[in-house]
């Protein structure tokens, strides 16, 4: 079932250039996982070397791409990738992250600095 | 995003497989209409398609970051954009699934005038600076007593001639009524028996403020023009004396307009039920009276057991029992179910445990009183 979409993907003539990239990184997947089904720590292992050397934002890209082909355990794996990648981080860096801006009227803006205070307010350091 | 082969990868994303035509179509037309074509089609798309994918990233923020202060993450991916603050409520506001009983958490100060949970009460503890007579209720993260935990609400006690209020507010620092961070304030008879509770924002759609001098002053400052300004009446808490037994428990009754879970923020859902019904009893209402205590022959007091919640006694500590509860079949309380818990742990120190159908900031309110009866003795 996780080799229909990737069919119809290769049968579609005009994907080739960008995408290239993308797909050299997913597509193998659904093998190594048949591969290293029992072992968890062994497929963790293989996704963290893959992903050191893929940019923050190409996450955004490869999250698309696994959608696509339809591949799930891709799919979680890549989101909880970039929901490491953007906690504990300001919002600022979270809108430079996607590309976003934001689009809050002035007085909603001042509203939600308010909101965004009481979620730092009175929290017990250790 | 002006990397057009990416883009020209999502539109053929749209027949899912059967774009084999479509995309040999694609290739007969100009660049330029080609370019202009795809840009709308996938634009339509991405936002579509990008905002289930973003859910399932801020689904794994929200689920990997529960407790406080790390919860702050979920309060940063709604502050991000008008898109993502809409996720992220959706997220916060349905739980993962694979919960047994999902406990609404508290993430944002509007969860503070959600109800509880329903089965587990949420654990708080209210701190009181007797000197500038201002309370702080606290999210407890541990099951100390003198850890505090996560700020939610702080109020202050005012003396207007006879009567008594409260201001709440979200800012610890800041408790006046025409300030961003006013949620709510309790007054009080002459007497100080009886007790209003008035919520800063409507309880419902179609609610209409009470006219006070203090309303209409307050309009003016109003931030959102959307959003009626106001004091809306919420609430009711009446004490009652024990006349027979001048140190004997007294009694306390309150009654609130409860709104049921997930019916708060959605007026929609109100306009879709069969409008011959009046209005008052689309949004019930919710009584509660205290918990009698029990006389104990051998200790010569009267005891309720607070499971070790509440170790110091005291003439304000209480447990309310729902008499009604719009939250249960046939709006039947079961009299039994503790709903709101409230007791003194230290001099200045008290736990504060509710659950469904309170709300935190009702909950915050009923406990205010308690210190806000002249006739109690201690």
């Amino acid at each position: 079932m996780k080799f229909c979409t990737v069919k119809q993907y290769f049968d579609d003539e005009n994907n080739n250039n960008v995408t290239n990239g993308i797909a050299t990184t997913v597509i193998p997947l659904p093998n190594k996982h048949l591969k290293i089904k029992a072992n968890n720590k062994e497929m963790e292992q293989y996704e963290q070397e893959l992903l050191r050397n893929v940019m923050p934002q190409e996450l955004t890209k490869l999250i698309l791409a696994a959608n696509y082909l339809n591949f799930k355990e891709a799919l979680d794996f890549f989101c909880r990738t970039v929901a490491n990648a953007i906690q504990n981080k300001s919002v600022d860096y979270v809108r430079k992250f996607f590309g976003l801006e934001s689009d809050f009227e002035p007085g909603e803006e001042e509203k939600l600095c308010k909101e965004f205070a009481w979620s730092f307010e009175g929290v017990d350091e250790d | 995003m002006g990397d057009i082969s990416w883009i020209g990868t999502m539109s053929l994303r749209k027949g899912k497989g059967k774009g084999k035509g479509k995309g040999k179509g694609f290739l007969s037309l100009k660049e330029e209409e080609v370019e202009e074509e795809v840009k709308e089609e996938a634009e339509g798309m991405w936002a579509g398609m990008v905002a289930e994918l973003l859910g399932e990233i801020i689904k794994r923020v929200e689920r990997s970051e529960e407790q406080w202060p790390n919860r702050q993450n979920v309060v940063a991916c709604g502050c991000v954009c008008k898109r993502w603050r809409e996720i992220t409520r959706q997220v916060v506001r349905s739980p993962s699934p694979s919960h047994i009983s999902a406990v609404p958490k508290i993430t944002f100060p509007s969860c503070l005038k959600q109800p509880g949970p329903r089965h587990i009460p949420h654990q708080c503890l209210i701190k009181r600076n007797k000197k500038t007579s201002t309370f702080y209720l606290y999210l407890a993260l541990t099951p100390s007593f003198t850890d505090k935990g996560k700020f939610l609400l702080a109020a202050r006690r005012y003396r207007h001639g006879a009567h008594t209020g409260f201001i709440v507010s979200l800012d610890a620092d800041d408790l006046s009524q025409g300030s961003n961070a006013y949620v709510g304030k309790l007054s009080s008879d002459f007497l100080g028996t009886n007790f209003t509770i008035y919520d800063s924002q409507p309880p419902h759609s179609g609610a209409k403020p009470s006219s006070s001098r203090s309303s209409r002053r307050f309009a003016s400052k109003q931030i959102s023009p959307q959003v009626p300004a106001g004091n809306f009446e919420v609430g009711q808490v009446s004490y009652k004396f024990n006349l027979l037994k001048s140190r004997g428990p007294r009694r306390m009754v309150c009654l609130f307009k409860c709104p049921l879970p997930g019916e708060a923020s959605n007026s929609k859902s109100l306009d879709n039920i069969n409008t011959k019904k009046p209005e008052y009893s689309m949004s019930g209402y919710t009584v509660l009276r205290n918990k009698a205590p029990r006389w104990h022959e051998h200790l010569q007091c009267w005891c309720l057991n607070f499971h070790g919640r509440v170790t110091v006694a005291s003439v304000k500590n209480f447990q309310l029992v729902a008499i009604a509860d719009q939250s249960q079949p046939g709006g039947k309380g079961d009299e039994e179910t503790v709903l709101l818990q409230f007791g003194k742990v230290g001099d200045d120190t008290f736990t504060m445990d509710y659950r469904q159908p309170l709300s935190a900031f009702q909950a915050f309110a009923i406990c205010l009183t308690s210190f806000g009866t002249k006739l109690a003795c201690e």
